[in-house]
């Protein structure tokens, strides 16, 4: 009996401390975790895909370890997102070959584990260890990710659809909460499933009480001590109350006169929806349920908050429409010619559309980066560190592999990409806002992020509200 | 210089490293390519078949207690071949290949319905991606004969629940002019309306302007064509 118990502490052990989604303070890979898993199925593909793209693609960079391990960070970086992102075509073209129905509809986040945080995280905390030993940490980690993918597709989907595997589980009368299975009820469950384990956790020592506790309050007193001088600042003079004013009229009489140019009228009745529901409706962190790990680190403090958010926008607008035009100039005109001249069909578009997105966004960053040093020095020093990181920030990937490959046309994907840099401006600086109200007094970065993920899910849940209301 | 140099460096490295799963990709798109293009073919003419409800055969296995229900790929390929007919119609306007195309299914020499595939964006819940109906009527042109959703992006267990038969076989029957009206609140009951789907007004608004708009534009087009 005694081998047993200890049989099951090890295991679980293995499983759950650590883990990256339920148990560690600063968590990542929250944002596949929270999509796919209102279904038991797609979460055991999605679970599958990461370890295989995983381990795969350090296999493959192992050997370069040296030329890697000194170059610069970023390089590093590109170097390691381009190989993952073919592993990860490779694993898409599988899925969609060998469970065509599952595929159907998590390809999206299929595409998107080549920004999935513990990817990266596991390969680059490997190459400073030797082979198996680093195989056996990125066996730990993806199954980590798995399990808490398991465990929350366990709780939503027999409460949802009322059903495992397909298989119904629940009798007809029990009622279907359809909230589970909408985005409101990943981040519900997230943060239930943090909140409740914790404590148990704890008893059976599977995880220990952090002692960085204090460290953590401390740091949390000094975000809070630059406030009263911000808040000065934001006191408004009259001028830029006027202006303020000025502007808003502006914008409304430019809404009102655009009727009469009918060109500008019907583009704008085009564009109009679009924006807002990208903004609003159909937001990318709260419906689509991406970008959350940068989300939760940026939003300790609203000055970070407002210059990520910023730097996001510039980044996803410019990038998804320099990615449209090297995709359809490119990428389809090149497989055009392809198809003239050789007997074998091969869509260029459908292969390396990902590696392609990658390279234009780390070229255009890098570029962005360099000419922001030399011509704008005081810009660079303020937003230089968060441009770096933005390469590996799923929104940019996402709102060009969301609107491209569906064959949208330029406005309409540099619109939604820009509402999705707005949307996700907005929520970081309001969640900003609400985490220096402290509701909970927190004690540790666990629990920290947790409320965090609850008072995203009241978020979610005020937006999908507002977005049952039929405006147009 | 140094600069320079470095950055070729950095470049030819990143080329040389990715050369090797690039491989491997092409590999592995020449042998999935196949699969998936008759994956799709198959799924297509499925959803054509069960909108006329044409009968092909259905394999039943039972595993421990549950029943697997599969199709016969090639009677699937079969029954088409025979009992509908593609026609292309003439290029108007900027349209996809696949909406060029028009659905006849001729039992004997009889016209049984006409079919065809719309995809549109901004209907529906969420406005900024496009929605894909295959839709289907009978011979007068007026009355639908029922729709098939190929492709939607609208919430699982909301907007999503439009594939679910019991709302889609609403649709069945239905008079097409002078439109089709979505009712909430109370059950429809007139040959022309259909209900929302509960919670999901947007998106049965959404279908409703969809269908609407696709048939106008359908007689619009096939004015000049000959049945």
């Amino acid at each position: 009996m005694v081998g047993l118990k200890r049989h099951i502490r090890k295991t679980s052990k293995f499983f759950l401390r650590d883990n990256l989604i339920l148990t560690a303070g600063a968590g990542l890979g929250f944002c596949s975790s929270l999509a796919v898993t209102n279904k038991l199925e797609n979460s055991l593909t999605m679970g599958l895909g990461v370890l295989f793209v995983t381990m795969g693609s350090f296999a493959l960079v192992y050997p370069f370890k040296r030329l890697i391990s000194t170059a610069g960070t970023h390089h590093k970086i590109s170097l390691l997102m381009i190989i993952v992102s073919v592993f990860v075509a490779i694993f898409g073209f599988f899925a969609q070959a060998f469970v065509p129905e599952i595929a159907a509809s998590i390809k999206a986040y299929i595409d998107l584990i080549t920004t999935n945080c513990i990817v990266l995280a596991a390969i680059s905390e490997g190459l400073t260890v030797d082979f198996w030993e680093a195989q056996k940490k990125i066996l730990k980690a993806c199954m980590g990710y798995a399990f808490a993918l398991v465990l929350l597709a366990f709780l939503r989907e027999p409460l949802g659809f009322g059903t495992v595997m397909g298989f119904s589980v629940l009798p007809e009368a029990f009622p279907r909460t359809v909230l589970m299975i909408t985005p409101v009820g990943g981040f519900f469950a997230l943060a239930g499933f943090r909140l409740l384990l914790r404590p148990f956790l704890l008893k059976a020592r599977i995880v220990y009480q952090e002692a960085a506790s204090c460290e953590c309050a401390a740091t949390a007193t000094n975000g809070s001590n630059p406030a009263p001088a911000s808040r000065e600042k934001i006191e408004i003079s009259k001028k830029t109350l006027i202006t303020i004013g000025l502007g808003v009229c502006l914008f409304i009489s430019i809404i009102v006169h655009i009727q009469t140019n009918p060109t500008l009228h019907t583009q704008f009745l085009i564009f109009l929806p679009i924006l807002l529901n990208a903004l609003f409706f159909d937001g990318i962190v709260l419906s689509k349920l991406l970008g959350i790990c940068p989300l939760l680190n940026k939003s300790r403090q609203i000055d970070a908050a407002w210059k990520m958010g910023v730097a996001v926008i510039i980044v996803t607008t410019l990038s998804t429409s320099l990615n449209w035009v090297i995709y359809n100039s490119v990428l389809i005109k090149g497989s055009n010619l392809i198809a003239k001249y050789s007997p074998l069909s091969v869509r260029l578009e459908e292969i390396f559309y990902l590696t392609v997105f990658i390279v234009t966004i780390a070229v255009f960053v890098q570029t962005l980066s360099v000419l922001l040093r030399k011509f704008a020095r005081a810009v660079y020093e303020e937003m230089g560190q968060f441009l770096e990181l933005i390469t590996v920030n799923c929104i940019v990937l996402a709102s060009a592999t969301f609107t491209i490959p569906t064959g949208a046309s330029f406005m309409v994907s540099t619109v939604t990409a820009l509402g999705y840099g707005l949307h996700w401006l907005m929520v970081v600086v309001w969640l900003a806002l609400l985490r220096r109200q402290r509701l909970f007094v927190p004690t540790n970065a666990w629990d920290e992020d947790t409320i965090a993920i609850l008072l995203l899910g009241v978020m979610a849940a005020i937006f999908t509200g507002i977005g049952m209301i039929s405006i147009f | 210089m140094e600069e320079l140099k470095t950055f070729i460096l950095r470049v030819f490295s990143i080329i040389v490293i990715a050369f090797i799963p690039c491989a491997g990709l092409l590999m592995v798109y020449f042998y999935t390519s196949p699969i998936i293009a008759d994956y799709h073919e198959i799924k297509e003419k499925r959803a054509v078949l069960d909108v006329f409800s044409i009968p092909y055969r259905k394999t039943e296995k039972k595993i421990m207690g549950f029943t697997l229900k599969g199709f016969d790929k090639n009677d699937i390929r079969k029954v088409f071949d025979e009992s509908i007919t593609v026609e292309d119609k003439d290029a108007s306007g900027v349209k996809t290949e696949e909406e060029r195309k028009v659905y006849k299914f001729t039992k004997g020499s009889e016209l049984q319905g006409i079919g065809f595939i719309r995809s549109k964006l901004g209907y529906g819940y969420n406005k900024s991606s496009t929605m894909s109906l295959f839709i289907c009527m009978e011979p007068d042109m007026e009355t639908l004969k029922g729709i098939e959703v190929l492709e939607h992006s609208e919430t699982p267990g909301l907007g999503g629940r439009m594939t679910e038969d019991q709302f889609k076989g609403q649709f069945a029957g239905m008079k097409l002019k002078p439109r089709i009206i979505m009712v909430k609140e109370r059950k429809a009951t007139g040959d022309n309306e259909f209900d929302a789907i509960t919670g999901a007004t947007n998106t049965s608004r959404g279908i409703e302007a969809f269908i609407n708009d696709a048939v106008h534009e359908f007689w619009g087009e096939s004015g000049e064509l000959k049945w």
